[in-house]
């Protein structure tokens, strides 16, 4: 990366970062997921064997979750000034995708940006197969992002025995959400690459 | 005169592949690493929790009065501290870890799981209160020991079925309250107007003996509203570290509203309880 990269695709060195941390928060996620697996079905082995490493593992990821969600916050606002930088009619301004990612305003919010964006990219034709991804992402996204919490909520309440149904469920949810937020970045990441790499030929 | 070869720049980045992201990732991947070597570095700590009451009617004695009993156990590192946090939903002094050595877990869960002392506490508690119950009723007069071995050989029995469990020998004192109350058929609580529990092992001739985990036992009693809580009278063998000081400690560092009284021996327990005027207990 050099500094006429960064000036040009403002959210390039974000977006590798924020990536990188989502594929790390996805294989560590899935291990946890097998653990959980065999702490279900091999208890014994789990306690002789896993325990100890699935311990490291839960507080690594535990403590990379909350990294990637401000690593997240800092990928959205450079994604959104490199696409108003060229598109400076793109409605929403740096803030506003901030805003929109708050507590309960993120409800609407969540859509509202990737919709936008998926909108503006499927203004580009070599972009048109990554938009349709982007959209069909979304309503998944919103499953595995509050998804979680409601279902251990209804398997808890109305059945006490299900506890490691709900434990395997649990580690099932969390494991496809870093998994979608980093198809989601990967895809979002590699358009504004394509679009600047397009701008750059243009220019030459 | 040698030229010196010049420096290139992107030198680092062809042999080993570095760039300023890769750096950027390794450095911030660094972070949950130390947290996870942090998290669950071997720490070992007893944690107890925030005492609960059980009615000495749980141990199928027909008393009223109540035993502080707390959960304990072991936490090996921080992670496993925050996981007793979380999944008992405790804050503040309602949960206390004390540190112990490595070396010291196996012998810490082994005399978590022992039931010696819990059994011999509560067969003190029978003696001693079938003893004094004898004394009040016959007013010192002859008994035959072998009638009253008998009698308390039954009552200890019976006892031993609702035991089996529990852990902890402190439930002594108060099973001998009940116990004294069973026999006697007397209600210290005045028909449950008044709450009153306690903690302290029963041993030989009566005596009542220090507990762990007092101030989370008396977090608890206060929860639960008691009104009067009994502990060991210890300040003359353990000083400052005894449960006497602790218990006058934690009251004053908590505001604790219930009356916490001292006691030596189960007599002097049933005693106090005999001439206590509740009025002036509630109107502390």
């Amino acid at each position: 990366m050099n500094d006429s990269d960064s000036k040009a695709f403002p959210s390039k060195t974000a977006g590798s970062v924020h990536q990188a941390l989502l594929a790390v928060g996805t294989m560590g996620e899935f291990l946890i997921l097998i653990f959980t697996l065999v702490y279900i079905y091999g208890n014994d082995f789990y306690y002789d064997h896993l325990y100890e490493l699935e311990q490291k593992f839960t507080v690594f990821s535990f403590v990379l979750y909350y990294m990637c969600f401000v690593t997240y916050l800092i990928w959205l606002v450079q994604v959104h000034k490199a696409i108003r930088q060229k598109h400076s009619d793109y409605p929403i301004r740096t803030v506003g995708a901030i805003a929109r990612m708050i507590p309960f305003i993120n409800l609407w919010g969540f859509s509202n940006t990737f919709t936008h964006i998926y909108r503006y990219f499927a203004l580009h034709p070599e972009l048109e197969r990554k938009a349709r991804y982007i959209q069909k992402m979304i309503v998944p996204l919103y499953f595995v992002w509050f998804g979680e919490g409601i279902i251990n909520r209804i398997l808890i309440r109305h059945f006490s025995d299900m506890e490691s149904i709900s434990m395997l469920l649990g580690a099932i949810m969390q494991t496809t959400r870093m998994a979608f937020f980093y198809c989601m970045t990967r895809i979002i990441h590699n358009s504004l690459v394509m679009l600047n790499k397009k701008d750059e030929e243009g220019l030459h | 005169m040698n030229e010196v070869p010049n420096r290139n720049p992107y030198l680092l980045k062809k042999i080993f592949g570095i760039n300023k992201e890769r750096i950027l990732i390794f450095a911030l991947l660094l972070i949950p690493a130390i947290a996870a070597f942090i998290g669950t570095r071997p720490m070992p700590a007893q944690y107890i929790l925030q005492g609960e009451m059980h009615p000495v009617k749980d141990l199928g004695v027909q008393g009223s009065v109540f035993f502080a009993s707390v959960q304990t156990g072991i936490a090996n590192n921080l992670l496993e501290r925050w996981n007793v946090y979380s999944s008992e939903n405790v804050s503040g002094g309602a949960i206390k870890f004390e540190p112990i050595a490595p070396d010291e877990v196996d012998s810490y869960l082994k005399d978590l799981s022992e039931t010696d002392t819990l059994k011999y506490s509560a067969m003190q508690a029978v003696h001693a209160a079938t003893e004094l119950s004898v004394d009040s009723e016959t007013g010192g007069d002859s008994t035959t020991f072998s009638n009253l071995s008998k009698l308390e050989d039954a009552r200890y029995a019976e006892l031993l079925t609702h035991l089996q469990d529990l852990a902890g020998n402190s439930l002594g004192l108060m099973t001998g309250i009940g116990l004294y109350e069973e026999a006697n058929n007397i209600d210290f609580s005045d028909g449950g107007r008044h709450k009153i529990a306690g903690s302290g092992t029963m041993e030989e001739y009566g005596d009542v003996g220090s507990v762990g985990g007092l101030e989370q036992k008396l977090l608890g009693a206060e929860a639960a509203k008691v009104d009067l809580f009994f502990v060991p009278a210890d300040y003359e063998w353990y000083g400052e570290e005894g449960n006497e000081a602790e218990a006058a400690r934690v009251q004053k560092e908590h505001r604790l509203k219930l009356r916490i009284i001292s006691v030596e021996t189960l007599e002097d327990a049933i005693v106090y309880l005999k001439q206590l005027n509740w009025e002036e207990v509630h109107l502390e």
